[in-house]
């Protein structure tokens, strides 16, 4: 028997006064997978996740939550949501927060807390008031409590948010680590790079509607060259650049856009007959980046 | 409602911790230490010949209105900081997204903001009368009738206070609803002196917009009558003054409608806390 999807949506539409939030929205997420909402400001991802989780209250359509609708409450059992601004008490500690969170949802325990504040590298933050912290400080700790326990599903709204290079290592790793476990990830953020080092699935949305959505791996583009890594990426590019490829190289990669005419079976048998060393030969393919700028500008253009 | 234990006790620790309900039980003892010194004062050297009774029917006729501005003032601070300041906050969104329902937010949070309010305000009245019998021992008109309207009235005060704090600004809602109060009262009480010369054109014009002001915002109604339970039964002042009906609990129909305006106000809240977008 195929697994319930971790979230079905259908038809969810926003609007805030004249403002199309969000238009007649359908989307469904698998279990364990980690899925990116991506877009410009104002492109609807805060409303959906808030729509979903029914903090705000939306226009049309109805959304699923691990099987059970989400207007009933107990479609947040087992579900976490990390908003993009937490404003606890200055006076509260994370500790007082989680325990006073947990007298409702009892779904983790201070030890939990524990563990994953020493994960996320702010155990020492938990007796501290939140008003001698720093933003950082206070995402870490907050994004503690959020994930402590085993979540079946996370929402995280700009997870990365305000944290250091430190901090935003450690999100990832503790993602990578949740997803593994099974929990379902849904993440809003800007941060291309770091999404696309944790997400299996992404939608992009352009003024409240979704412009493209499937895995990472079906989304993004093959551009027309290879890529190569190589402990002797200097000589490799050489050896390519003799046989008529406009190779270059960079550090351990050696690029080789594909001229008309020779396909990358050509150049992987060129490069596996140079003798040269090589770990990696690969179609390049356009990353997160590009694959956003493409879509905002095509939906630009569509409008416009 | 399985949640409704944790949600209020979890809002209940919120509003300790910001000591807002500490200032006002602060300024209740300020209020109440002033008290017992008029009422030991009176105690000392009230006038020749008067009756125990009529000296607290004087205290309590000159302190009970003041209590009851600190005590309003209170309701509307106390039951405007709860579910607003969480709204505003954006930590409302944090408790909406776990598996409770908006309806065991709403009433865990309301019930301790109303919680608050009854209590600084047993604390205030509940002093008032317990100086006003330990300096001048009196016997009450009626108890229950005191203690009935006394909850009546603060049910009035803080659905009306949660209510609009959700439609509008918390200050504004603040501004609004002391107006409210004190237009109430002060035409409530011109109205039962007016009341005393029927047939005056503005003295029928005062009772009318008595009348009126008492539909609109019906707290006075309930404030009135716990006045009269508590006041002395079969003071000579009670008697003389008795003649323009100033000392005289309110109409059933008036206390009726107060409980059903309350309970009106608190339903529409609730429905206006549902459909509110949070965070």
């Amino acid at each position: 028997m195929q697994a319930l999807p971790a979230l079905e949506v259908y038809g969810v539409s926003k609007r805030y006064g004249r403002l199309q939030a969000l238009h007649p929205l359908d989307l469904i997420i698998p279990r364990g997978a980690v899925f990116a909402l991506l877009g410009s400001n104002g492109a609807g991802k805060t409303t959906f996740m808030k729509a979903v989780l029914g903090l705000v209250s939306a226009d049309s359509g109805r959304a699923v939550i691990n099987g059970v609708e989400h207007a009933r409450p107990a479609s947040r059992r087992g579900v976490r949501y990390f908003p993009e601004t937490v404003r606890f008490g200055s006076w509260a500690t994370p500790e007082f927060m989680h325990s006073q969170i947990e007298r409702i949802r009892r779904e983790s325990t201070r030890e939990d807390l524990l563990s994953r504040a020493t994960q996320l590298g702010c155990a020492d933050l938990l007796g501290r008031p939140f008003g001698r912290m720093s933003h950082g400080q206070t995402r870490r700790a907050a994004l503690a409590i959020a994930t402590s326990g085993r979540p079946s599903m996370l929402f995280l709204d700009e997870p990365s948010n305000g944290l250091d290079p430190e901090g935003r290592i450690l999100v990832r790793e503790l993602l990578r680590q949740m997803a593994a476990s099974g929990t379902t990830i849904v993440i809003n953020s800007h941060l291309l790079g770091e999404v696309e080092a944790v997400c299996s699935m992404a939608a992009f949305l352009c003024r409240g509607r979704v412009v493209a959505s499937g895995s990472l791996d079906t989304l993004l583009r093959y551009k027309g060259s290879a890529r190569i890594e190589s402990p002797m990426a200097g000589a490799l590019a050489e050896r390519l650049s003799g046989s008529g490829y406009e190779a270059a190289s960079t550090g351990p990669v050696v690029t080789v856009p594909l001229p008309e005419g020779r396909t990358f079976a050509a150049l992987t048998a060129e490069v596996a007959g140079s003798g040269i060393p090589f770990t990696l030969i690969e179609l390049a393919r356009e990353n997160l980046e590009e694959l956003f700028l493409r879509l905002v500008h095509s939906d630009e253009e569509g409008s416009g | 409602m399985k949640n409704l234990p944790s949600l209020f006790s979890v809002s209940t620790a919120h509003l300790l911790r910001r000591k807002l309900v500490l200032s006002a039980f602060v300024v209740s003892a300020g209020f109440l230490a002033l008290y017992w010194l008029l009422c030991s004062q009176m105690s000392k050297h009230g006038g020749a010949g008067m009756q125990t009774s009529d000296m607290a029917l004087g205290a309590l006729f000159m302190t009970l209105p003041a209590a009851a501005t600190l005590s309003s003032a209170f309701a509307f601070i106390l039951g405007s900081s709860v579910l607003p300041d969480e709204i505003q906050s954006g930590r409302a969104a944090y408790w909406a997204a776990l598996p409770v329902s908006r309806m065991e937010i709403f009433t865990g949070f309301g019930l301790s903001s109303l919680a608050a309010c009854l209590s600084v305000s047993l604390f205030l009245f509940g002093g008032i009368v317990g100086i006003t019998h330990a300096c001048l021992p009196y016997v009450e008109t009626s108890i229950p009738a005191a203690i009935g309207a006394f909850l009546l009235w603060h049910a009035v005060l803080w659905s009306s206070i949660t209510l609009l704090s959700l439609l509008v600004h918390r200050m504004v809602a603040i501004i609004i609803c002391f107006s409210a109060w004190g237009i109430s009262t002060f035409l409530g009480g011109l109205a039962q002196v007016a009341r005393a010369a029927p047939g005056e054109s503005v003295a029928r014009a005062i009772v009318t917009a008595g009348g009126v002001s008492a539909v609109v915002y019906p707290a006075d109604q309930a404030f009135r009558t716990m006045v009269y339970g508590l006041l002395p039964s079969g003071a000579a002042l009670d008697d003389m003054m008795a003649f323009a009906g100033a000392i005289t609990g309110a109409p059933a129909l008036q206390l009726g409608w107060a409980a059903l305006a309350a309970i009106l106000f608190t339903i529409l809240a609730a429905r206006r806390f549902a459909k509110s977008d949070l965070g």
